[in-house]
């Protein structure tokens, strides 16, 4: 088909099957291929696998498992709708035969859509009539998968452009089951293995518009209290603003940018240089390298991504020198150096006795330092 | 209490830099990132660089601060944890075929002193150890040495750092 067709009718037409069936698809049609082409496939809404815990006969603890209600859209652009609770089956999972026999292996459990004849038939008048059902349920399937399975899911084969949904069988993740291979029943059910978990549907956009000069971004619903939310406003000349929501959906800010470039934030900046300036202080003695600020290292400051300023003094403090000076007279000292090359510290001092009863002498010495890290706009 | 962080010669405990941080003055740091090739040991009067000692043989310890360390770092070594202020040896002699470090006072148990050597009309470098027997008031080792003069950096465990800008050998 080169084109997309809809159907349209005229006066006296006699409308056959074909016709009507050719009208409803169009609309399935295109919804399919909105939800493929300006959405991304996952899980829409609820679909949570849970387990209750039960005991065998036995005594031996197992779980049943259950898919919530839900709706999620495959890579087809198909909706799959679970109308009401159903029960996860391990008869069916043992069926698969995907068992390792290993304990502590997760295996994927999958929804896929299906579509299936109802058996309830239509009404057929007259000899032509070729009989079958009139509807066409829209169903879905749980299905299991070998560890790994889940690795492969942006691997699935999809529709033509054009096309609508096809017959099903797109896999969405809804989270993994351990099995217990004696008992022949599942152990225990999770979201997420291995960093990998239930994915949900999404947008595709190139764009996204906000209305009413506001656009936000939920990390959950917005009756959520505490989900972290960010909002871009046009109120108070601009702001995009990062923090919780309450209750009713507003941003605490915890972080702020204006369409000036000024940045705000309540909490702590961590990170090499993430805030601009890190400072380090304290006194270092003659021969060795001044001590980087946390996180600052040599690499950073060698390929010009940090410069430092450093400002050295010396550190006076009196020192116990043999011999010991009479009463009334002590050692005193006079810098010969203190300054830094790179971050080397060299700092010598001579002392000298007040009463001049002894040679002076000169001995490595101690600096006060102040050392800064800049993040540089040119280097890095 | 505030800290203080050594830089110590790892077989020996001798302290040969010091440095307080106020930013974070516990945080982990490697000896290479305070002593880039290694700390400096300068001649006090000249200025001049005698030694550098690299930082393999170099650890950072954090302790309790300690002024008189960071005013007289060299006179100090880290034993079991903290800063021991030591006493001076005796000196070191050098002959065309023999190294011998004395110490005074008879070595209360066997020492092994760290050795560096440097000068002479090559321009040598020499690291040896040399052991001081338990009771002996030196210890000496078998080297060659062309007449000239020679740097000397000493560290015997229980002893300050010693150095000697000019040793001669005849």
């Amino acid at each position: 088909m080169a084109d997309v067709e809809r159907a349209r009718f005229f006066e006296s037409q006699v409308i056959s099957a074909a016709d009507l069936n050719h009208a409803g698809a169009y609309d399935r049609d295109a919804l399919a291929r909105h939800q493929r082409s300006q959405h991304l496939w996952g899980i829409a809404t609820g679909l949570e696998l849970a387990g209750e815990k039960r005991t065998t006969p036995g005594g031996d603890p197992y779980v049943d498992i259950a898919v919530a209600p839900g709706l999620a859209i495959d890579g087809t652009g198909r909706a799959i709708v679970v109308w009401e609770e159903a029960q996860v089956s391990d008869a069916l999972f043992d069926q698969f035969n995907i068992d390792t026999g290993k304990a502590g292996v997760f295996y994927p459990v999958f929804l896929e859509g299906r579509d299936r004849e109802v058996a309830a038939g239509g009404t057929a008048v007259g000899r032509c009539a070729s009989g079958g059902t009139s509807r066409i349920a829209e169903g879905w399937e749980i299905t299991f998968g070998r560890p790994g399975d889940e690795l492969d899911l942006d691997l699935q084969q999809t529709v033509a452009v054009g096309d609508g949904t096809g017959a099903g069988g797109w896999r969405i993740l809804l989270g993994f089951v351990e099995w217990d291979s004696t008992l022949r029943r599942f152990k225990s059910v999770k979201d997420e293995a291995d960093g990998v978990g239930r994915r949900y549907a999404g947008v595709r956009a190139g764009e996204v518009e906000g209305a009413g000069g506001r656009l936000v971004l939920r990390s959950g619903a917005r009756s959520v209290d505490g989900a972290p939310a960010l909002e871009i406003t046009a109120a108070d000349d601009g702001l995009l603003a990062f923090g919780p929501q309450d209750a009713l959906g507003r941003v605490t800010p915890v972080l702020t940018v204006d369409t000036a470039g000024n940045l705000e934030v309540t909490g702590k900046i961590v990170g090499a240089l993430a805030g601009g300036v890190q400072v380090e202080s304290g006194v270092a003695t003659d021969g060795m390298l001044l001590p980087l600020p946390a996180g600052i290292k040599q690499a950073a400051v060698d390929d010009g991504s940090v410069v430092l300023q450093v400002h050295v003094t010396p550190h006076f403090q009196e020192v116990v020198l043999a011999p010991a000076p009479p009463a009334n007279h002590r050692w005193l000292p006079t810098p010969i150096e203190c300054r830094v090359e790179g971050r080397r510290v060299f700092a010598r001092f001579r002392w000298r006795r007040t009463d001049n009863g002894t040679p002076d002498q000169e001995l490595p010495g101690t600096c006060d330092y102040t050392l800064m890290a800049f993040p540089s706009k040119e280097g890095g | 209490m505030d800290k203080m962080s050594l830089i110590v010669f790892e077989k020996t405990g001798h302290v040969l830099g010091a440095f307080t941080r106020a930013a974070a003055p516990e945080a982990a740091v490697e000896p290479a990132e305070v002593a880039g090739e290694g700390v400096w040991i300068r001649d006090a009067e000249s200025g001049e660089r005698l030694f550098t000692v690299e930082p393999q043989h170099l650890k950072v310890e954090t302790v309790d601060r300690r002024d008189a360390v960071l005013l007289a770092h060299l006179r100090f070594a880290l034993v079991d944890g903290l800063p021991q202020e030591n006493v001076v040896i005796s000196g070191i002699v050098l002959t065309a075929t023999q190294i011998t470090v004395q110490i005074g006072p008879p070595a209360p148990a066997v020492l092994k002193a760290w050795v560096q050597v440097e000068g002479g009309p090559g321009g040598d470098r020499v690291v040896l150890q040399v052991t001081i027997p338990q009771g002996a008031n030196s210890g000496n080792a078998a080297v060659t040495f062309n007449p000239g003069d020679y740097t000397v950096l000493v560290l015997v465990p229980g002893f300050r750092t010693f150095i000697d800008p000019v040793v001669p050998v005849p």
